[in-house]
């Protein structure tokens, strides 16, 4: 064979392993956001003008108590039932951190027992703390290290949600080397709800040893039955990414791209407000102590710079809902120094005029944080956030409270509720 | 099933590769198959699981030309020539010091692209890749047969990573890239400057003038 005939056949060679689509190649989606349709929100906005204003609170607790519970998510299954997923331990960052779940069985749920909007929603029956589960492992060290095959040396932040064929998945950070920076993501599937979960799989998402990608805030489904999972990086730069996931069979393929860049932001909480156009809450990092935000108008792959909202924020993770009405109801500390507390406000845009609506907690020294907000298909509002990083607190609600809070009628709207 | 002996398969090459040199460092301690006694330890089980396998746990994804360096190094004493020449060093070097200097600032947060992302993307740095191969082919430049080995395991899917640029750079690779590209910047240097005369030649100049 002649010099010339080797490279050629080398060269195509070359050629055609490089540039022949991979099968399992991850696609990025170009699909809008999932939102209810017009219908829809007009039958929501009809029930939401006869329902009863409704406001409930439950804590979820560990038997015996666990020193430290943090960073909550929740998800509502296809049978309608709400889980719960947090992470728990001797303390942030120990070895036995594990992350836990509870569900709360629609049958047996707090949309069922409605208690009037004038209560505080500290004030719940006792028979409403029987309504979560007792609080179960579903990932420890032990069992990501049986899965994933290798050496970690804690597990973290998790997020818990459900795909359109009703799969329920989780993501979750796991370590092996240094603190939270060396974070790693994994994810795992449930085909039957969050009762049984199938082997956790790595997910690859950086160039860099594949460390430093974390997960808090609520994905947002896309029509094309894709996810995308907001996420953040934590080494040297920190900064928020969109993880588009395609969820198959019990794998998931991944592909992401950046909000913005920089050492400034982190976990971004991303309301679709029209099937194009989104908005992205971030937490603020830098002494400026606002929460910032963007805009999309392609369906999340560009963002607009990052701009202050008129709430301050200390350095703390927030969660952010659309309502029916198309108004954005936002979770958060209200404060610039402290997560003392944890408030509620409504914009009619998102961006402009937030009106306080309801302070659910507020304690000096004590710390309220990492919301999570979901909206049931049953129209209930469903909040979760770390109370006093010693239990999860539940507190749900229906957007006739919401509305009742905003206009003043209890003559609370604005004021903080003790 | 790949994908689960390839990282497995490149930590006993680092081990074998880390032996060799500290081998070199202390001039030659230690037999000559010492370096492939320690690949093979990353075969022993601990508590169930290949050592190498807990290593995995700080990194699975290393690239193809790392393989390529790390191979030079540990089959060095058996070959009677190097595995790749000065040239192929030469482009290896070069190729990972451009790639770490170009994704990683980006892929920590400097500016608001990631470049990354495209690893992911038709055309892509798959695309760049195979036009670089190409060339290094056709001008016989052995680096080019590390980028079609690189292609093949990208194909097959060695890595758990399905972006590109992982099959192409990984941060210990860029690391010894940026070694070599200083070795042979130094190595040119010393080339091109002529050598200064020594006292002795001076001296002994002297004495054959002054005779």
């Amino acid at each position: 064979m002649t010099s010339l005939t080797r490279r050629s056949l080398l060269m195509t060679a070359a050629a055609t392993l490089w540039c022949w689509p991979r099968g399992d190649r991850a696609v990025f989606p170009s699909s809008p956001f999932e939102l209810p349709s017009s219908a829809e929100n007009a039958q929501r906005a009809i029930a939401r003008r006869a329902e009863v204003p409704r406001v409930f609170s439950h804590f979820i607790e560990h038997h015996p108590p666990l020193a430290y519970a943090h960073c909550p998510s929740l998800c509502e299954t296809a049978g309608g039932k709400i889980i719960c997923a947090w992470y728990a331990g001797s303390r942030e960052g120990a070895k036995d951190v594990a992350v836990w779940m509870s569900d709360l069985d629609r049958t047996d749920s707090v949309a069922d027992r409605p208690i009037s909007s004038d209560a505080p929603v500290d004030r719940v029956p006792d028979s409403e703390h029987r309504t979560w589960s007792p609080p179960r492992v579903i990932v420890d060290r032990e069992i990501a290290v049986d899965d994933l095959d290798r050496y970690l040396r804690k597990v973290g932040n998790a997020v818990v949600f459900a795909d359109a064929q009703k799969r329920v998945w989780l993501v979750y950070v796991t370590i092996a080397l240094g603190g939270w920076s060396g974070s790693s993501l994994n994810a795992r599937c449930s085909l039957d709800g969050g009762a049984t979960w199938q082997p956790s799989q790595r997910l690859s998402l950086s160039p860099f040893l594949n460390v430093s990608e974390l997960v808090r805030a609520a994905p947002v489904r896309l029509e094309s039955g894709e996810i995308g999972l907001p996420i953040y990086h934590e080494c040297v730069g920190q900064f928020p990414e969109m993880l588009w996931l395609r969820p198959t069979s019990d794998r998931l393929t991944v592909t992401k791209t950046r909000l913005t860049g920089g050492r400034t932001f982190l976990q971004p909480a991303i309301v679709p407000l029209v099937p194009h156009r989104a908005i992205a809450y971030l937490r603020n990092v830098s002494p400026a102590r606002r929460i910032d935000y963007q805009e999309t108008t392609d369906g999340g792959f560009t963002w607009s710079p990052p701009r202050h909202l008129d709430l301050p924020n200390p350095n703390s993770s927030v969660a952010a809902l659309r309502l029916s009405s198309g108004s954005v109801l936002i979770a958060f500390n209200d404060s610039a120094s402290s997560r003392e507390n944890l408030t509620l406000a409504v914009s009619l845009d998102g961006i402009n005029d937030w009106k306080r609506i309801a302070v659910l907690d507020e304690q000096p020294k004590e710390l309220f944080a990492y919301p999570y907000l979901i909206q049931a298909t049953d129209g209930l509002i469903h909040l979760a956030y770390a109370w006093q990083m010693k239990k999860i607190r539940h507190v749900a609600f229906n957007e006739a409270w919401v509305e009742r809070r905003l206009s003043g009628e209890d003559g609370s709207a604005g004021e903080r509720q003790p | 099933m790949i994908d689960w002996c390839y990282p497995l398969l490149v930590w006993a090459l680092i081990l074998g590769a880390s032996t060799r040199g500290v081998q070199v460092l202390f001039r030659g301690l230690g037999p000559r198959w010492l370096p492939l006694l320690a690949c093979a330890a990353t075969f022993a089980p601990v508590r169930g699981l290949p050592l190498g396998r807990w290593l995995h746990g700080y990194n699975a994804n290393f690239s193809i030309p790392l393989v390529a360096v790390l191979l030079g190094v540990i089959l060095k004493p058996w070959l009677k020539r190097p595995l790749f020449n000065e040239q192929a060093d030469r482009a290896s070097c070069w190729f990972g010091c451009v790639a770490g200097m170009s994704l990683y600032p980006v892929a920590l947060g400097l500016g608001p692209f990631d470049l990354y992302s495209i690893g992911w993307q038709w055309p892509g740095v798959a695309c760049v890749a195979a036009i670089l191969a190409v060339f290094l082919i056709w001008r016989e430049n052995s680096f080019g047969l590390v980028l079609l080995a690189a292609g093949v395991a990208w194909q097959v899917g060695c890595l758990e990573s399905d972006n590109a640029w992982d099959y192409l750079v990984d941060p210990l690779y860029v690391a010894l890239s940026f070694i070599g590209l200083i070795l042979l910047l130094r190595q040119a240097a010393r080339k091109q400057k002529p050598e200064a005369p020594s006292s002795s030649t001076k001296l002994s100049a002297a004495v054959s003038n002054g005779s």
